[in-house]
């Protein structure tokens, strides 16, 4: 894999045509490094190839003009988070509805699916998706169940790389104080990088900066001898640099953050707004909780907030997971949960998730309860269900995902 | 996750759940005779208003986006409390600047005008401050994705089908 990197770091480096030797064999150099870096971090994530290709090509693409070395090393962290499962994506295949503009929204986005701390994700999914389904159902909007289903570890993980962000922030500012100096200096001597774009050529006409330019250069506009002095062009540069520098930040908060040019990242950046608005609208139409249901929670926040205040009695039906109940209701439930498996598995594992109930083989069952028996005096609120060779148990005294 | 999106995660889960529950409780507004799935699009509308308004306030005032979004909340509750349908906007004031803005937001090139449009208050911004909006508008809204999804999943965890 090594090799395979720094050639296509030695051809990326050669594109731009008119940068000086010290400089390409300078560039080269870091990009060895964090070529090196980018293997490390990228070879668990077998399961998403196709980026691990983008990443090492738009890194290779991009390190003339970007800040090869800060923007390296925050890519290898997020590939890492970024190498999290696509195992799920499998699931979501049946739930394609019809709203081609949210599929291409979830399409763009379902390779950064990251399982963020939280745990239960998995079952979160699973139920989001049905409950989905249903709330399409009711409101007529088909299209929103699949793209919300397929980031649902999204937001937690998009947050983390902030803190990798810092570092070129702080270089940023140092690094921008030190170019004007250097081009006022450098201004006198070059006229042969008037033809090469100016943004494709920041370190070029800042050579006498060395290796330091390099590491902290950004997507500067360099100002051209003689109009280096005029207020206008100095403001002008000073607005584009601080218009790369948010740029950068965004780069950071927002995932396929690969893209090289201006353009296509603020398109990114704007699919991924509307995406994030759209999860807004759907999980605003899904929660359809009772007004029993957000007693228990408003009570636990208000105390721990010091409030107190007035409790609405919940009413029976929000905690019916409570010790698995009796013998009859479970009956009731298990011929609830037959007849729905009959029309639609996804009805029945959504009737069973809103009861708090799982469905598991038996053997499991019979494993876990022997267990948990062992373990503990008191048996656990475990009633079998026995139906073929699967059984309805309650997940209250299961450990809880 | 740093202590500021932990104190703003804490800060809009509370103002939400709050206005959760009073968009719950049954009192004079809701109880209006309407199809059953009229009211379930009322409601997700309100929850969703609801949201965005928690946020604005929790994410505080010296941003403009928080500003511009909750003047927006204000001015179309205002509208909404004459009885006149939500997206009805006065002769008056669509003459004059909000069409301007927008068609100025629209004109630009494409893809600022497009990002504008998408944040809040983004028509009135140049592109450092945009950008820089941006940048916390979407911190924000994964925010609120993730706090949003985590009372979802405990309402269909605990609630009866």
């Amino acid at each position: 894999m090594q090799p395979c990197s720094r050639e296509m770091a030695a051809g990326g480096l050669n594109s731009p045509t008119t940068t000086t030797p010290s400089h390409q064999f300078q560039l080269h150099d870091l990009h060895q490094i964090h070529g090196g870096h980018h293997t490390h971090h990228f070879d668990p994530s077998s399961a998403s190839a196709d980026d691990f290709l983008d990443q090492i090509l738009s890194s290779a693409a991009s390190s003339p003009w970007s800040s090869a070395a800060a923007a390296d090393l925050i890519k290898s962290p997020w590939a890492d988070l970024a190498a999290g499962d696509s195992t799920h994506d499998d699931n979501n295949n049946g739930f394609f509805n019809d709203d081609p503009a949210a599929i291409n929204l979830a399409s763009k986005f379902r390779h950064h699916q990251i399982n963020g701390g939280a745990t239960n994700n998995n079952d979160n999914k699973m139920m989001l998706q049905q409950q989905l389904l249903m709330a399409s159902a009711a409101a007529a909007a088909a299209g929103d169940g699949a793209p919300l289903s397929l980031f649902n570890g999204f937001g937690s993980g998009s947050i983390q790389p902030q803190q990798h962000f810092h570092h070129p922030a702080t270089q940023g500012p140092g690094g921008g104080a030190m170019q004007p100096g250097q081009s006022f200096g450098a201004g006198g001597g070059q006229s042969g990088a008037a033809a090469s774009p100016g943004k494709a050529q920041p370190q070029a006409s800042g050579s006498t900066g060395g290796a330091a330019t390099a590491s902290q250069g950004k997507p500067r506009v360099r100002a051209r001898r003689g109009q280096a002095t005029d207020p206008h062009s100095i403001a002008e540069r000073l607005r584009r640099e601080r218009i790369a520098e948010r740029m950068k930040s965004l780069q950071e908060l927002v995932p396929n953050a690969n893209k090289t040019d201006k353009a296509s990242m603020l398109d990114e950046i704007i699919d991924y707004v509307k995406f994030l608005q759209l999860q807004v609208k759907v999980l605003s139409m899904s929660r359809l909780g009772g007004a029993g249901a957000i007693a228990p929670l408003v009570t636990n926040d208000m105390s721990s907030e010091g409030g107190g205040g007035d409790c609405i009695q919940a009413n029976g039906g929000s905690n019916p997971a409570n010790g698995g109940g009796s013998e009859s209701s479970m009956t009731m439930t298990e011929q609830q949960v037959a007849k729905l498996m009959e029309e639609d598995m996804g009805s029945a594992m959504q009737y069973l998730q809103g009861k708090g109930l799982c469905l598991m083989p038996i053997s499991l069952a019979t494993a876990i309860s022997t267990a948990t028996c062992r373990n503990q005096p008191s048996s656990p609120n475990l009633s079998v269900l026995t139906g073929g060779d699967v059984a309805v148990k309650d997940s209250t005294s299961a450990t809880k995902p | 996750m740093s202590a500021t999106t932990e104190q703003l995660e804490r800060n809009f889960t509370h103002r939400f759940l709050t206005s959760l529950r009073r968009i719950n409780s049954p009192d004079s507004k809701t109880t209006t005779t309407h199809a059953a799935g009229l009211v379930i699009r009322r409601r997700s509308l309100r929850i969703k208003r609801a949201a965005y308004s928690s946020m604005a306030r929790a994410a505080g005032s010296h941003r403009a986006w928080t500003r511009a979004l909750l003047s927006r909340a204000r001015s179309q509750r205002r509208r909404q409390q004459h009885d006149v349908h939500p997206n009805y906007i006065p002769p008056a004031q669509r003459r004059k600047s909000s069409v301007k803005r927008a068609a100025a937001a629209g004109r630009e090139m494409g893809r600022a005008g497009k990002l504008r449009g998408l944040v809040p208050g983004g028509s009135r911004m140049e592109m450092g401050q945009l950008l820089e909006e941006t940048a916390h508008y979407v911190q924000c809204l994964a925010v609120q994705v993730r706090v949003m999804q985590a009372v979802a999943d405990h309402f269909s965890s605990s609630s009866s089908m």
